[in-house]
This record gives C-alpha cells, structure tokens and sequence, in this order.
C-alpha cells in the first residue's frame, strides 16, 4: 500500500497514471497490437462524390499473391445487415447505407470495396487492381442545390433532401422584435472542419469460424454501443462479441460510430483470421466524419440600452449523407436550437432547424456538438449589435447575462442551468488581457499603421447530455472492487480517451476512501470486463463517470464500515474510514485497515467468521447513475431537458492583423473558465487548451474544402491545416468555482467548452482589429485571402470609413 | 529483397526486407518497436520521429533500407529500466500529454531539440517542436515540459560536473 | 500509404550513380533526402521502378569554398546549410532560406539538391539561389556541366537535368560588397509552404544606386521564377522607399499564379507586391541602405 492515504485527492494535480506508458512507447493503440496470423486489410474508396456503381470486377485483385480476400458491397451486403440508425428522433429521416456501397456511393471516400493481404503493402497493391465502373451523377455539394426545386435526392425514397427539421417557439418574438429599438438582422456562415485525432480509426477484427466470436480491438470512444451496432450489423449474438477500446490515440467526438470498423470484421469472419485496418490520414479526411458546415441566420431586437427583447433563429446545417446510421451528428443541430439562448435571459425565442444531405462526408460529433453552432452566431451578432447601439461588446453581455442569484435558471427553451457567475467570468477574462490598457495600446499601434484587436466571447457548455431515442443515451455503470490485498479496481463504462479518466476516477474513490489513487487500478474500454456503460462523449466523464464511480465507492465503503464494526465489534455508526483504515471514532487505536479486513473477509478466515448477517461475502458494489435533472418526456411547451452540468466561461483573444496580406497572428488568448469543483485541476488545464487550439484553429486554419464536383480538396495534412506549436501562444486560463448542485462531486463535464467559445473570440477580435475599416466578418475560416478582400470589400464600399 | 543491418537501441537486428519498407513499418512490424506512430502520409505530423544517426527523422520517410548499418534511438531506448529520461520525468509533471499518440515523437523531438540547445527560449521551444503536431494539448503545456525538461538536463549535467 | 515496389540501389561514386541512371532513364529516380519523394511515393502519385539513393556518396556532401565562391554539395541537409559558419559568412540568404523550410525533422534529412530538383514552384532554396545567381554542376556520362540557375528550372517539377545527369553541387558566386539578401514567405501555417514567396539579392555602390538586384518569386507559376520587371526598376536606381514599393508592384508582371486550396492568383498577385516590397526592404537594410 502507498504511504500516503490521506484523503483530500480531489481537488490536486495528481499525476496521471497513464502516461509512463505512453512516454515509453507502451500506449498499446489498435494499431500496435499483433495478433498470431494476422492480415492487413485496406479499403477501396469511391473517387465519385455520386455515382451508380455500374460492376466491380476484383479477378486481378484476387489473383495477386498474398491477397486472401477481397469484398465488394455486394458480397459483404450477403455477409451483414445495412447500417442501423443510430439516432431517431422525430422529424428525422432515416436512410439505409451499408458499411460496403453496393449500388450507389453517395460521396468521395466512401467505401466500395475491400481487400484482406499479408501486408499493407501488399493490400494496397490489390486496391489498385480492383475494376470499378461507375455511372456519374450530378453532385449536390452545397445547400442551395440540396434544397433547390429541381434537386435530384440523395435518398430516392425520401422525396426530399431535408434529413430532419425540427421548430421551437416561446414567447411572442414577433412582438418583441415589433417593439425593439434595433433589430439585427444577421447570417453567418461556419464551415466544415473536423476533429482529425492524430491516431485515425483503427480495428483489429478477431472472428473465430468454429465457436461463431468476435474479439474486435477498436479504437473507439464507445466500446459498449460499438458492440451492440455489430451485433445487430454483423448478426452475432451480442454476449459472443468482445470489443476491447485500448490506448485511444485522440477522439473529440469523432470516433462515435460504427461504419468503417464493419469492413475488418467483415474480412476476418470471410478469412478466418484476424485482420487489422488503420485508417490512413486521407481516408480519415475523406471519410468522415465532418462537422459544423452550416448557415444561421439570426434575428434579435434589442431595447437602447442592449437588452435583448426576442430572438428568431434559422439554423440549416449541410449534413453531407447520412448523419444517422454512421453517426449521430444530425442531433448536433437540434442542440443548437435549444442552446442559442446561451447565458442570457431570454423569453421570446423561436428557432427553424433543418438539416439537409449532400455527396459531402457524413457528419458526426465533434467537440462542441451543436453547443458551438448555438455560440458562435450569437457571440457574432452581440458584436455586431453592440456597434450599432454604440455600447461596448462588454455591456451588451452584462446586460443580459443571467445573474448569479438566479440559479438554477429554467432556459426559454427547456434546459435547467445549475450554477455560474457569468458577469465575474467576463470581468476576470478582461482583467487577465488587460482590456483597458490593449484599447490604449491599440489606438497607439493604429497611429502607426498597425492594427491589433481584442475580442471576447461569454461561453456556456452543456454537459454530460442524455438523448433520447438514441444509443447514446444516458445512465453510467461503475464497479469497485476491493482485493483480498486490499487494493481497489474500479471498472467504469468511461473510456479514457486522453482526457485522463484513469486518474480523475482513481481520485475521486481514493478520497472516499482515503486511500491513494495509486492503489487503485482503474479498468475500462473492454466490454467482457466493465459493467454495460455509455463511453466517452458530451464531456460526461465529470457527470455520469465520476457520479457512479462515487456512489459504487459509497456502497463499498458503506460494507467496510459494517464488516470492519462485525470484526471491531463495535456499531457501524460509531465507526470512520480514515487513512485507510476503518477506526472507532472515540478510540481511534481501535482499526483495522482495509487490507486486513479484506483479508479476513476473503482468506484467512474467511467469511463465515467475518460476516455479519444479510451481507454478501465480497467488498465490491456497482452503481448506475442517471442525472437528477434529465427529462425527457416534454413538459406543455413540447421542451425538454437533456442536460446535466453548464460550465460557463469568457474567452478572450488578442490578434494582430498585417492589413496588406490580411494575415491575422494571435497574440494572445485568455480563458476565465468555470467548471464547478474541479477534479484535477491540470487536466482540466489541459482540456481547455486542447479545446481550445481546436477552436482557434476552426477560425484561422481548418476547412475540408470541397469544390463544385464534391471533391475534398485537402485531404492530407500537407493542406488540411492543423497548426503547429509555432503558430500559436500559451493559452491562459483561471478558475472560478461555481459547483454544480446537479452532480455528488460538483463537478461539470467541460472537455469541449475550449472549443465552443474560442472560433467567436478569435473573429470578434479580428473584426475589433479591422474597425476602423468597419469590416463585419460573416464566415470562416480567416484565410488571409479572406481578411485581406474583407478589407479591400469594406475600403470599397460607399460610404466607407477612412482607415486610421 | 535486401539484408540491412541496423542498430536499434544499443541492439543489433539483421533482417531481410523489401526496399519499399519504410523504416516506420520495420520498426513496429519487424522489430515490434511500437512507440513510433503513424499520423499521417506525407510528413507533416512527425508521430513517426525517431533518432537515426543522431538526428531527428520521421521514419515514416524513409526507407528502411536507408538505415542499413545506421545507429537508431527510438523512444523504448529512452527510459533506464524502470526510471523515465528527465525529459519524460518532465513531460509527466507538467502535463504535456493527453492521449499520448504523439507523445514519444514529441519526447524525441525534445530530446534532439535541448541537445542543440539546452537552454531554449519559449519561442525557440515552439520552432523546436513544430516538426511534430499534437491534437490534444493545445502545446501550452508540452511547451512547459520542454523547458522544465531543459532545467532538469542542465542541473544533471552541472552535477556531473561537479 | 504505402508506395509501389521499386529495385533499390545504393551506388556509392557518381560514376556509378550515372551508369544506374542511363540504363534505367525515365524508369529511375534519385533519392537524396526523400522528404518530397517519400511521401509522393507513399501516395503513389509517383512509383519509379529504380530508386538510386545517392545519399551514399560522399563527394556530394560538402560545404567548402571554391575560389572565392562557396560550393555546397547536393547532399548538404537544410540544418547543415542552416547552421554552416561558411554560408552565414558567404550568402546568409541560403540559411534564411533553409530556415524557413518546412520543420526542424525535415531539415535533418532534406537536402538542397533534392529542393533543388523537386522543383515545386512554392520551394524554398530555388528563390535562395536564383537570387544568389548560383550556377548549379551537373554531372553526366562524359563530363559535368554548369547551368546557370536561370536556366534550370523548365516546368512544373521539372528541371534541365538529362535523365542520366545528376545535380552535384551549386557554386554561388561570391555577393559583391555592399550587398544585402532577404528570404520571406507567406504561409498559411508556420511550417507551411509559401503562398507567395521572395527571395532577394540587391547591391549598391557607394552612393546608395542599386548596381545590381535579383528577384526570385514562388508561388506565382508553374516554376520558381525572376521578377524581371521589379529588377529593371531597381538597377542604376538610387535606393529608397518609393523606389522600392515602385519596383514591388511590378512583382506580378508576367507572372501565372496557380489558385489552390490556400489562395487564388488573384490573392497572390496582390500580395506579392507586399512580400517582394518587405523582402527588398529588408536587403537594402542589410546592404546598408539608409531608406
């Protein structure tokens, strides 16, 4: 046992248990595990973004030394059953794809074929041999042509190219905007950009002919629901399925789903031999799965002083194909609808969702899942509005932010928020850029040419989401067991993704009881070991993870306490775990350790001496945790509550833009953050930065840009731009602590908040920049083609003003 | 088909390969070297960065049989038994990794990185590394581990000497 | 990615590395650092059947000078040309320009030959030495031959190289006194390659004239090209500011920028006035010019 068991874990920068496995190159991803006989397989991807598939001839293919099998949509369509839907809910369409296209491909990477070898080298020398005709359609890439009168649809059967619609409406907004003093009335446009983990996707299928198994290593963020879509893909009974999620190279949301990973399973139950595919980076970039892509027009009134008097939101989102089967992403749109409220106090809103399909890649979850879509046109328009009442960005916000008080705050459009201080995260943030002093500074560099701008963005992050109709529901399982030795294993349904849950979960049982998180071993990602859980995704880990965990932990100390009372002889009540060690409250010299009572209960001598009555001989317990405040059944205006923890935040970026070239260098950027208790301080640190990169560079770098035949122009890292260190500054982040009355721990879920508020600070500080040349900046990403014809736009524009 | 003999960690390995392998594949497939990853194809991500004759190089690009009768340091050789480089030591403390994936070509990275310049400025740590791209950190803090790492070699190093 | 498969050699003379090329023509390739090569095999956009790795023969690796002029081998690194005593003090403009390629991993193995010969219009060390004037020694069958850098490169990836002639080395003229080079690009990200990008040599007599100037321009063709026309207004002119932003706008005459994924030639011609102007500036500074 370690040395130190004192309680008090949460809270401190505990060291991550995980990382000298990974600094010595033991992670073990999907990817680094061999298996005895093993194949390598590769996957033939269409180069149409839509077209018939006229016939696939793989005769070569098979014939080349070294191919053991080869797949087409035809034979592997025999093999399994199509794609089932991974979320239903009403007013969605759903489609029928199938993880190996057979008679149509709906956009470029989809797959149409599939070759199992002894090497890559060899699997991709097959590909090359493999005959496809096709018979080219018309591409719909964008959303005009999806929606267009004459539009060819993507789904035959569908009639139409909308993929889901959904509308919400409270209040009287048609009022409100009639008595505004200023509506705006903005669109705002966000591309499509992806989450793009370093590790892409990877299997290694292991199907056994003669007992009918599956052992299937799969580097996913949902172990369990991975199992549950295979089984019924693949019509293996679920119990002979074993899906094992090792070390997780990076997910954001985007390894969800269940199409690709078909295909290894597929070719390991042809072959009878294990097979493992690992994605290549243009097959990750090509794929899918995309995300934001959308449009979304905003009209709010506002009265003089900035207070918002209503707000109409139209929101169409290009959900490429099929944002159903192979990923829940279409659901990222419905949560926007009920999220563009934001942090303020809004009473009359109505919100238009549709999501329409185009040969684009699928969507899916990225980091923000629709929480982002709610932000970024918001944060935009207050800017905007704020210039045209002639009061600053900061008093619009304060003007309308919920207040402290008035917590928990029922939103206008169903949600329950749990606690904040959104004015002191604002005030903070603007303290940490030295706001007043940048404004003097920037009216001395504009003197001189130059043209620095600060921007900010108010940011609220609802976590830990419980969606109804949909395999990403909402509940999570944890088991605590404790050794004969007295060492503790925790099994949770979490999977730890990078976000550290191996160590954030050991801290929170140590602390419960007392003992150090090094004498626990936190187990997950292995479906025929941890209870059935929900995974990684909707930053739950804070909610669902740590709540389960905490109350498993509870039941098992709970048996300690009686059995350490049986043994002790003295009254459970009258007893305390402290230091590990179960102990009289008036005579502390009256304990025994965890160890010794585990000892005695499962060895020497055993349970018929050491058990009281009515309990069962074991330390362990498993705990399901559902969330207080989810409610999905929809109260009388139709709302409902998905929700559990709303961690808030400002962001704020300090850029300098080169007006000659138009490219923007940010300088710096700040992060007043509230997540409620937190766990570990440095992790929590550590997902902001991460969120956050992800979101600058959402602004500035990342678009998967297709052209008008739905070609992905960059599909490789050559020119999909992830920065690099040298593009970017520290991130700077402080804490406040507004912990959440919702969850045991007080801690809310906030892995992608990085990511919501930061692509808004970014623009609203590359606009501050460009005052003087009264730029408004309407899309994404800030190329410097883009800033530079903004400008020369505006230089342009009657009645435009003269640049300082 | 071709011999090379290379040396890997202080160990030498004799294999016959195809001249198309690259040193990348011979690492985690022939020698079951499984710390050097692959992120990309075309070299941008640097997962793949190993030592070969006291450089840094992406070893997803180059062939194996480049690396006939070279000297190869990949992270597995880094640690001694038990105990973690200061570099490692360092990365840990500072909360430098996430998932991990890039984590040992960034370790090698710096590790090329304070041997040229123990003593590196914020902004030279940020050039210094952008052969390497991590998708999680955000690089806030494995900017932090590089110059900690930095503080930690040159105390052992003046120790030495004295 | 994996690439095709390919016959490896490894010669270890030129000789050797010439008769390898003239039996195999169009069907062999020369490997020198792989960092342009590599990757476009692994896509198989490219699958030669013949890979000649060059790297092992010593006579290509060099940094020395030459008569005044500094030689620097085909296989010299980007670090090697970055950190080299000899070439800060000869032509600082080819280490401005080695340290702008790519990142510090690439710069361990990619060669300037192999930049050289890649010829991608949006390279670094083409600028470098067409500003420099480097004359480039190709060897072949019979005897090596000097091209001068204005005549190299001939197309998209494409240089004046036989099939079975070699780049050897490049001897970059010594820069006259008072002279002054700049390298700079736009890029989208840090390790990127240029949108547009400029290298400059620019010399001036002991009245502040520009006696001589050479502009090199990536990004705007389908080869690294010479600003001719921002040359012209330059030489014989005294040196200043207007002269400078005078001469800069004409960066983009005769010029046939692609559009890409990063900007449209109607981007690039706009800023190439600005990266051209910023690199000329900075030159006559160094060149001692009071602007």
């Amino acid at each position: 046992m370690a040395e130190q068991s004192t309680a008090g874990w949460v809270g401190t920068n505990y060291r991550r248990k995980q990382d000298p496995r990974f600094l010595t190159g033991r992670g073990r991803y999907t990817d680094d595990i061999d298996l005895p006989g093993m194949l390598y397989g590769a996957i033939l991807r269409s180069p149409h973004a839509h077209a018939r598939i006229k016939s696939v001839n793989v005769e070569a293919a098979e014939k080349l030394p070294g191919v053991i099998a080869v797949l087409t949509g035809e034979r592997a369509a025999q093999m399994c059953e199509p794609l089932p839907a991974v979320i239903a809910l009403p007013g969605m369409r759903l489609n029928k794809s199938h993880a190996i296209a057979a008679d149509k491909v709906r956009w470029v990477g989809e797959a149409v074929a599939a070759v199992a070898a002894q090497s890559r080298y060899i699997a991709e020398d097959a590909l090359e041999l493999i005959e496809v005709e096709y018979e080219s359609l018309p591409a719909i890439v964008t959303i005009e042509q999806a929606l267009a009168p004459d539009a060819a649809h993507l789904y035959e059967e569908w009639g139409t190219n909308v993929a889901m619609e959904h509308a919400f409406r409270t209040g009287d907004v048609d009022q409100a905007l009639h008595e505004a003093d200023l509506v705006v009335d903005e669109s705002v446009a966000h591309h499509r950009y992806t989450g793009a983990p370093l590790e892409g996707r990877a299997v290694l299928a292991d199907y056994d002919r003669i007992t009918g198994e599956l052992t299937a290593y799969i580097s996913t963020q949902a172990p369990h629901q991975c199992r549950t879509l295979l089984a019924q893909i693949l019509r293996i009974p679920e119990q002979k399925i074993r899906v094992i999620a090792p070390a997780i190279g990076g997910g954001f949301g985007n390894k969800l789903q269940v199409y690709d990973e078909v295909t290894p399973c597929l070719l390991s139950m042809a072959t009878g031999r294990p097979v493992k595919w690992a994605e290549s980076r243009s097959e990750n970039l090509l794929a899918g799965v995309h995300s934001r892509d959308y449009v979304c027009g905003l009209k709010i009134g506002f009265r003089k002083d900035g207070t918002i008097l209503g707000v109409k939101a139209k929101l169409v989102g290009n959900v490429g194909c099929d944002g159903t089967n192979r990923a829940a992403g279409i659901g990222a749109l419905a949560v926007a609808a009920a999220y563009i409220p934001g942090p303020y106090k809004i009473t009359n809103y109505a919100v238009e969702v549709t999501g329409v399909v185009s040969n684009k890649a699928p969507y899916g979850a990225y980091r923000g899942y629709g929480k982002d879509v709610a932000n970024f046109p918001m944060e935009r328009v207050l800017d905007i509005a704020a210039r045209k009442l002639g009061i600053s960005p900061r008093e619009i916000r304060e003007r309308n932010f919920i207040q402290p008080d008035e917590f928990p705050y029922q939103q206008c459009a169903g949600p329950v928020y749990d606690s904040g201080d959104y004015p002191a995260c604002l005030r903070r943030a603007l303290q940490m850029i030295d706001y007043d002093r940048v404004r003097e500074e920037q009216a001395r560099l504009r003197a001189a040419g130059r043209y620095i701008g600060v921007g900010f963005a108010a940011m609220l992050e609802p976590s830990g989401g419980a969606v109804p109709n949909c395999i990403f529901n909402g509940y999570e399982a944890a088991t605590v067991r404790v050794t004969p030795q007295g060492g503790v294993t925790l099994l949770t349904g979490i999977q730890d993704i990078g976000q550290g849950v191996e160590t954030t979960l050991a801290q929170i049982v140590a602390d419960e009881l007392s003992i150090s998180p090094e004498d626990i071993k936190v187990i997950f990602g292995d479906t025929a070991m941890v209870p059935y859980g929900l995974g990684s995704w909707s930053s739950r880990g804070a909610a669902y993870g740590a709540s389960c965990a905490l109350m498993a932990t509870r039941k098992v100390k709970d048996k300690i306490l009686k059995i350490g009372g049986y043994l002790l002889k003295t009254r459970a009540e009258e007893l305390e775990l402290k230091g590990g060690k179960v102990a009289s409250r008036d005579n502390p010299s009256r304990a025994l350790s965890i160890a010794e009572i585990a000892k005695q209960l499962y060895l020497f001598p055993g349970p018929y001496l050491t058990l009281p009555e009515g309990l069962e001989p074991n330390l362990e317990a498993t705990a399901y945790w559902t969330s207080p405040v989810v409610r999905w059944a929809p109260d009388e205006q139709g709302r409902l509550s998905i929700y559990t923890t709303h961690p808030s935040a400002t962001f704020a970026a300090l850029v300098e833009v080169d007006v000659a070239t138009g490219h923007v260098k940010l300088l710096r950027f700040v992060i007043a953050h509230d997540a409620g208790t937190l766990i570990n301080p440095m992790v929590v640190d550590g997902q902001i930065h991460g969120g956050v990169v992800q979101g600058i560079s959402g602004a500035l770098w990342e678009e998967l840009k297709y052209d008008e035949a739905g070609n992905l122009l960059n599909p490789t890292f050559q020119d999909y731009l992830v920065p690099v260190a040298a593009d970017l500054p520290d991130i700077e982040v402080a804490h406040l602590v507004s912990p959440s009355p919702f969850t045991p721990v007080g801690a809310k879920g906030m892995g992608e908040g990085g990511a919501i508020g930061s692509p808004a600070a970014v623009v609203n500080a590359v606009e501050d920049a460009l005052a003087p040349f009264g730029v408004t900046i309407r899309g994404m990403p800030l190329t410097p083609e883009r800033v530079l014809s903004l400008i020369r736009e505006a230089a342009s524009a009657p009645g435009a003003r003269a640049a300082g | 088909m071709s011999t090379i003999t290379v040396t890997v960690n202080g160990v030498v390995y004799r294999e016959e390969i195809e001249p198309r392998l690259l040193l990348v594949d011979f690492l985690r497939d022939n020698l079951c070297l499984k710390g050097a990853h692959i992120g990309c194809e075309d070299g941008v991500c640097g997962a793949c960065t190993v030592i070969v004759a006291g450089r840094a190089a992406k070893s997803c690009m180059m062939f194996a049989v480049q690396a006939d009768g070279v000297e190869i340091l990949t992270v597995e050789g880094l640690a001694q038994g038990a105990r973690l480089h200061p570099i490692q030591e360092a990365f840990t403390e500072q909360h430098g990794l996430q998932c991990g994936f890039c984590t040992p070509a960034m370790v090698l990275s710096t590790y090329q990185l304070l041997a040229r310049n123990p003593d590196p400025t914020a902004e030279q740590i940020r050039r210094g590394i952008s052969g390497n791209i991590c998708r999680c950190t955000g690089y806030t803090n494995i900017v932090k581990a590089v110059a900690a790492a930095a503080v930690k070699l040159r105390g052992a190093k003046a120790s030495d000497a004295s | 990615m994996r690439p095709r498969a390919f016959t490896y050699h490894a010669p270890s003379s030129i000789a050797e590395v010439i008769d390898i090329l003239e039996q195999h023509g169009a069907e062999a390739r020369v490997l020198a650092g792989g960092q342009s090569l590599v990757p476009v095999m692994k896509l198989r956009l490219a699958s030669p059947k013949h890979i000649v790795d060059i790297t092992r023969v010593p006579a290509l690796d060099l940094i020395r000078g030459d008569d005044g002029a500094l030689l620097v081998g085909a296989l010299a690194t980007h670090e090697a040309i970055e950190n080299s005593a000899l070439v800060q003090a000869h032509c600082p403009v080819l280490a401005e320009a080695a340290s702008h390629i790519a990142d510090p991993i690439v710069r361990n193995r990619g060669t300037i030959g192999g930049n050289l010969c890649h010829a991608d219009p949006a390279a670094d060390f083409p600028l470098a030495a067409i500003a420099l004037g480097a004359e480039l020694i190709a060897a072949g069958r019979a005897s090596s031959r000097a091209i001068p850098i204005d005549r190299f490169f001939a197309g998209f990836l494409t240089t004046a190289l036989k099939p079975d002639e070699i780049l050897t080395a490049l001897r970059i003229p010594k820069p006259p006194p008072h002279s002054g080079g700049a390298h700079l690009k736009l890029s989208r990200r840090s390790n990127g390659l240029a949108i547009v990008g400029a290298a400059v040599m620019l010399a001036m007599d002991d009245d502040g004239n520009c006696t001589d100037v050479r502009v090199a321009l990536a990004g705007m063709g389908p080869m690294p090209i010479r600003a001719a026309a921002a040359e012209r207004a330059l030489r014989g002119n005294r040196i200043t500011q207007a002269v400078i932003v005078d001469a800069a706008a004409l960066a983009p005459r005769q010029t046939d920028p692609p559009s890409d994924v990063h900007g449209s030639a109607e981007y690039r011609r706009t800023i190439a006035p600005v990266i051209v102007g910023r690199a000329l500036k900075l030159a006559a500074e160094r060149a001692g010019a009071l602007l």
